[in-house]
């Protein structure tokens, strides 16, 4: 007899999740293939290619049967090196080329509208942006009507206009958020007040108490799963520190670190995550949650960037399993003396350091 | 009622547990081993939250243990403000999940604090209570509590938003009814022992209840006298936490059945408690009942009485092995301190007649 022998509604979901397994692999390599380095400068270059192409092309055709009746310039020729007139059709092509980039934007996040959250305002960003773009379009369109052969623009050219579209999008969507990404990676590991259950787990002698009453409560499995996952995170981090030592050298010892670590993270799901594990934690939808450390693992080996299994792949988990702790170890906080005075003589610890 | 043993262990954190699991013996030391005459193992099974913990905290108070004093409930401060962010967490996420938007703009910043920063410890601050209390009372978090069976949240969500302003104070104290009503999910197992006359004593043994808690269950299936089966009335229109998507009358019916028919419990008495039945009487006059159950009659959906007869009859079927005049039924609403210590005197009355044919 056995309460778990038998098999719940989850074995059509294994068999379904073979299938989803395979889609979500095909789209992390897709977006991965994206997101990779030689991807931006691959579309970056070819989009420079053809618009050098597209001018010379152009200039070929104008000065060669064109040349007493130009359509794109005034006076000289389009690869003339010392200034020269654009007529109209060059400024009202480059107007309506600015409108369509605009209403793509605007139109991606009108289809966006209804996903999720916005959590780093990129609809906001890309609605602005395209207001901007449009009215320093409009600028330019004006100004090119009006000071077309003012000296003025010898000086201060108005198609800068366009340019400064260009330079507010660069310092929006790429300058602001690696400053962010620095100042936030800056913020991280300064936790010095951690809840009253990580100084506990923190602390070894404190720790061993919580995991002895624990497994006499027959619920061991999350002090275990908390030091397992401190354990990956510390592999994780002697990884980076010694690869950043040894940039160059790529050597076997670094893709055997690696190797190393993502079994770690695979022996943790198969101990706490999987379903029928001896360990296995008491978090709501547990499966779910094992397929996206999966995907994660998953990613981060056929990534062609970074192998290493990110640091932070269990913290959601962690913290629900820290809730799930809080019953045990409020009863444990009640009983035991040593925790108690602990956790006094260190709140004294930390209002002291706050205090200088 | 007598003489209260909370746990024979006096070492250091060892108190209020059970005995050792070891590798070579899985039920644990002498108290879980070796049965004792004198001593009547009851055990508080059931699936997730269907109040096994409730009738625990129940039974420790009306026995004058445990949360009856003050020190004990300071310690639990923390655990009712946590149950008062959860909540709120889990209402402004269905609001984003079922498309609801927030009304107010202030009650639309107090929810992104929520989300990205409040911790208990803020709680302390007064501010809080109108803060929270005026996002409780937005249009847009009722509406989506009004269709709570979409979602996990607990069942004292409201009574705690009405006591915010007693929970949100830096001289806050939890009631014993606080205590009762905040939802902590039991890991692992714990027990209390009191005296029951005759110079015995009855160990209540409550348990987890969600599916990779049941495996720990086994422990003391072959040390039990008594089983008591909690199931919920009110969760015929819910999904279970541990997996949304499983209804969980479905899921109580399979842990029934595989509990009481059991080899091991055929001649152990076993009573089958359905409790929050105050919750299922309000629930039923709004929503309807026999959407969710094609063999009951519809014309009788707003009568609690019928059913919980349908309801009992549907566990009642589940039974293969256990013998029928050793199975009582009860109604229970486990947060009723009253309802609580007379059901739970009943039970005890029914499982000594029963130990006294044995």
């Amino acid at each position: 007899m056995s309460i778990d022998s038998r098999k719940t509604e989850s074995d059509e979901s294994v068999l379904c999740s073979g299938w989803n397994e395979r889609i979500l692999q095909r789209l992390i390599w897709w977006n991965q293939k994206m997101e990779s380095l030689w991807f931006s400068i691959g579309i970056y270059g070819l989009v420079l290619l053809i618009h050098i192409v597209v001018w010379f092309l152009v200039g070929i055709v104008e000065d060669n049967f064109y040349a007493s009746n130009r359509f794109f310039m005034k006076t000289g020729s389009i690869f003339s090196v010392s200034g020269c007139y654009i007529t109209n059709l060059p400024s009202i092509i480059l107007t309506s080329l600015m409108f369509f980039y605009s209403a793509i934007d605007v139109l991606i996040v009108l289809i966006s509208l209804r996903s999720d959250r916005d959590t780093f305002s990129i609809k906001v960003e890309t609605i602005l942006l395209a207001i901007l773009r449009s009215l320093l379009t409009i600028v330019y369109f004006v100004c090119s009507q009006v000071f077309e052969t003012q000296v003025l623009t010898h000086i201060i050219p108005y198609s800068y206009s366009v340019m400064i579209g260009g330079f507010v999008e660069i310092i929006v969507s790429v300058l602001i958020p690696v400053i962010r990404a620095i100042l936030d990676d800056s913020v991280e590991g300064e936790n010095l007040f951690e809840s009253e259950i990580e100084l506990v787990l923190n602390n070894d002698e404190m720790c061993k108490l919580l995991l002895e009453f624990s497994r006499r409560s027959y619920c061991p499995e999350g002090v275990l799963f908390y030091k397992d996952v401190q354990s990956f995170k510390r592999q994780v981090q002697s990884y980076y520190n010694y690869k950043e030592e040894n940039e160059l050298l790529k050597t076997n010892i670094v893709t055997r670190h690696r190797e190393r670590i993502t079994n770690s993270a695979k022996k943790i799901v198969g101990n706490y995550l999987s379903e029928g594990a001896l360990n296995e934690l008491n978090v709501p939808s547990l499966p779910t949650k094992r397929n996206d450390i999966l995907a994660k693992l998953y990613a981060s080996e056929k990534s062609s960037i970074d192998h290493c299994p990110p640091k932070n792949l269990f913290d959601q988990v962690i913290c629900e399993t820290l809730l799930t702790l809080t019953e045990v170890f409020t009863r444990l906080k009640q009983k035991s003396k040593k925790i108690q005075n602990f956790l006094k003589e260190t709140y004294v610890a930390q209002s002291t350091i706050s205090q200088i | 009622m007598g003489n209260i043993v909370v746990s024979p262990h006096d070492k250091e954190g060892q108190h209020h547990m059970m005995a050792t699991p070891t590798s070579n013996n899985p039920n644990g030391g002498s108290a879980a081993t070796a049965k004792n005459k004198s001593e009547i193992t009851v055990l508080l099974l059931g699936a997730g939250e269907s109040g096994k913990s409730t009738l625990f905290k129940q039974v420790q108070f009306f026995h004058g243990v445990g949360i009856t004093h003050d020190q004990e409930r300071i310690e639990l401060i923390e655990i009712v403000r946590l149950n008062v962010l959860e909540n709120a967490k889990n209402l402004v996420a269905a609001t984003q999940h079922l498309n609801i938007p927030i009304e107010q703009p202030e009650n639309r910043e107090t929810a992104k604090l929520i989300i990205n920063s409040l911790n208990t410890n803020d709680l302390e601050d007064p501010s809080w209570s109108k803060r929270l209390y005026s996002l409780w009372k937005d249009a847009g978090i009722q509406k989506a509590y009004e269709n709570r069976e979409k979602f996990q949240l607990y069942d004292s969500t409201e009574y705690l938003f009405e006591n915010l302003d007693r929970i949100c104070s830096d001289k806050y104290v939890p009631t014993v009814v606080d205590v009762i009503r905040t939802r902590t999910k039991t890991i692992g197992i714990t027990d209390m022992k009191f005296d029951v006359g005759d110079g015995k004593q009855l160990r209540l043994v409550d348990v987890g209840g969600q599916r990779n808690e049941r495996r720990k269950w086994i422990h003391f299936f072959n040390t039990v006298d008594a089983v008591v089966f909690l199931t919920s009335l009110s969760e015929f229109d819910l999904n279970l936490y541990e997996d949304n998507g499983y209804w969980r009358v479905k899921e109580s019916l399979r842990v029934f059945n595989e509990v009481v028919n059991n080899a091991l419990f055929y001649k152990v008495p076993f009573v089958l408690l359905f409790n929050k039945r105050d919750l299922f009487e309000k629930k039923i006059a709004t929503k309807s009942f026999s959407k969710y159950f094609s063999g009951f009659n519809e014309a009788e959906e707003k009568n609690p009485v019928a059913c919980i007869e349908y309801m009992t009859k549907l566990f009642l079927n589940e039974i293969t092995e256990h013998p029928l005049d050793t199975v009582s039924v009860k109604t229970l609403s486990a947060i009723d301190h009253d309802n609580s210590k007379q059901v739970f005197e009943e039970v005890k009355q029914f499982i000594m007649t029963q130990q006294h044919r044995e």
